[in-house]
């Protein structure tokens, strides 16, 4: 007689079977029901057993065929707890419109509101956003910025039915520009997958080939192609990466991709790989505010695109979140003890990557993540490290100091640039 | 005595991730709690060949070898079993040893 751990109304709802109270009298000592779990034998009325002994009634397997358990829930049983989840759920419902009413129609009233504005521009056309000429992050980037916060715009926050992104006026295109209107896009599908988005290419073919490299047209259909590289150009880039965890495999590829190109030294390629190893684990754990309604986070995500160019033997790695940024980060962890330990963002942001002072933990190892940062640049023979975070951009040069720049428009998120020179 | 070695690229992982498993795989909670704590516990001596990793980002070391460590096994544990082969990667090796006084090879 097979015993096993099970409580009563597991055995019915399984095998369609009352409790065998036969079966518990039988004669011998021997055939009393033994528990698996505490190993004693049990006799007496099956229903004062404990929950988690039961019998299981076929002993051979000419029964177990004869008589196949049936896994159905009674009729009786299934419309009573039918019957009480409706009456949970109305409570529920009922609760929330008493605590909340003026709420509830506010929100009605604004969903209202957005879809009549909806309607009214599909009615006049796709809302026009042209990029700018010079589309870059690391230098003149103003421009390059307002177009960004344009789009988060158009495309996510408040989006439109339409919208028509203008690529034909541009001339050069940065690949963290890119990586960072990629990101964008993301979002946008994310939040906004009603609002449509029609582009054209640049008419320079470098910039179309550069974006279409990196994976830039996989977000708009019917521009990308199977291949993009432009004949007689030395540069290569590695398709974007995209992803919220932390991910050593997808690190260990971007850098053996470039490794023939780089002649990465050992250190330089481990410099590397704890550098971005710690961006995501930062994005993963500090970036992104707490999950709350109405923010318009891809909580965790983080962007990873790699280049090179032959000729002039550059290589670069950027890294992109769109959280809160260092500064915003920092002030929201450690608000009492900021205004003690840095003026501006650009001095936090120094402070946290050259001397990695700013943890929540008390322990003397945490926050040295941000100072891998600079270890990779430290650790090459020429490099620059560009980190660009709300409105501060900082430049980090192997054996001078950091040089800042206050922004006129905010980044949202932090963006970091590896450049090395061979 | 019993002894092990344990070869970190080969059982555990070339590319480790970050602090927390909930985060990625083949972070540093993860070997700490399924190879390193289970080795201090049953053997007398423990030899850790970290040689052949992409990296140790500093996440990883500080979960791996950090306070937790102390809290699952003890401080004196680890000072006296665990010993560890780090040649490739000086940084990551000066700052196992800032973190704990352990032993190397």
């Amino acid at each position: 007689m097979k015993v096993v751990t099970c409580t009563m109304d597991t055995f019915f709802y399984t095998t369609g079977r009352t409790w065998p109270k036969s079966v518990i009298y039988m004669g011998r000592f021997g055939d009393l029901p033994l528990c698996s779990t505490c190993g004693r034998h049990y006799y007496g009325n099956p229903r004062e057993l404990p929950m988690h002994v039961f019998v299981e009634l076929q002993t051979t397997a000419s029964d177990r065929d004869a008589n196949p358990p049936r896994r159905r829930v009674p009729r009786h049983l299934k419309a009573l707890r039918h019957s009480r989840s409706v009456a949970r759920r109305n409570a529920r419902q009922r609760l929330k419109a008493r605590r909340r009413p003026q709420a509830a129609a506010d929100t009605s009233r604004r969903h209202r509101l957005a879809r009549q504005a909806i309607t009214r521009q599909a009615a006049r056309g796709a809302t026009t956003l042209p990029v700018p000429e010079n589309l870059s992050l690391t230098a003149a980037s103003e421009e390059s910025i307002r177009f960004l916060a344009q789009l988060r715009q158009v495309c996510c926050e408040k989006p439109v039915a339409r919208v028509f992104i203008d690529h034909s006026q541009v001339r050069s295109v940065t690949p963290e520009a890119g990586l960072v209107l990629i990101a964008e896009f993301t979002r946008a599908h994310a939040y906004a997958p009603t609002c449509v988005k029609e582009c054209n290419r640049p008419t320079d073919p470098d910039s179309a080939a550069l974006l279409g490299e990196i994976g830039y047209w996989r977000y708009v259909p019917g521009l990308d192609q199977d291949t993009w590289s432009t004949p007689g150009k030395s540069k290569r880039f590695f398709k974007h990466i995209t992803d919220a965890r932390t991910t050593g495999s997808v690190v260990k590829e971007l850098i053996s991709h470039f490794g023939p190109a780089a002649h990465f030294e050992q250190e330089e390629s481990k410099a590397l790989y704890k550098a971005i190893i710690e961006c995501m684990e930062n994005t993963a754990g500090h970036a992104y505010p707490e999950r709350r309604t109405g923010q318009r986070y891809l909580y965790g995500k983080w962007w990873l695109l790699g280049g090179c160019d032959d000729e002039s033997g550059e290589i670069f790695f950027v890294f992109y979140d769109q959280g809160l940024g260092i500064p915003g980060t920092i002030r929201a962890r450690l608000r009492d003890k900021v205004p003690f330990l840095a003026r501006t963002d650009e001095d936090l942001i120094v402070k946290a990557v050259v001397e990695g002072r700013f943890s929540r933990h008390k322990t003397q190892n945490r926050g040295r993540g941000l100072p891998q940062l600079k270890a990779f640049i430290d650790a090459s023979a020429q490099g620059q490290l560009v980190i660009v975070s709300n409105q501060s951009r900082c430049i980090f040069r192997k054996g001078q100091g950091p040089t800042t720049e206050r922004l006129p428009v905010s980044l949202p998120g932090t963006l970091v640039v590896w450049n090395l020179q061979r | 005595m019993k002894i092990i070695t344990i070869h970190f690229v080969t059982e555990f992982t070339d590319c480790p991730g970050g602090r927390h498993r909930h985060q990625g795989e083949f972070s540093g909670e993860e070997f700490r709690d399924d190879l390193l704590v289970p080795a201090l516990r049953n053997h007398d001596r423990v030899i850790l060949d970290l040689n052949g990793a992409s990296g140790f980002a500093s996440s990883f070391i500080d979960e791996a070898f950090g306070a937790n460590l102390d809290r699952q096994v003890g401080g004196a544990m680890v000072e006296s079993k665990l010993a560890i082969d780090l040649k490739d990667d000086p940084t990551a090796l000066r700052a196992i040893r800032e973190l704990r006084q352990v032993s190397f090879a």
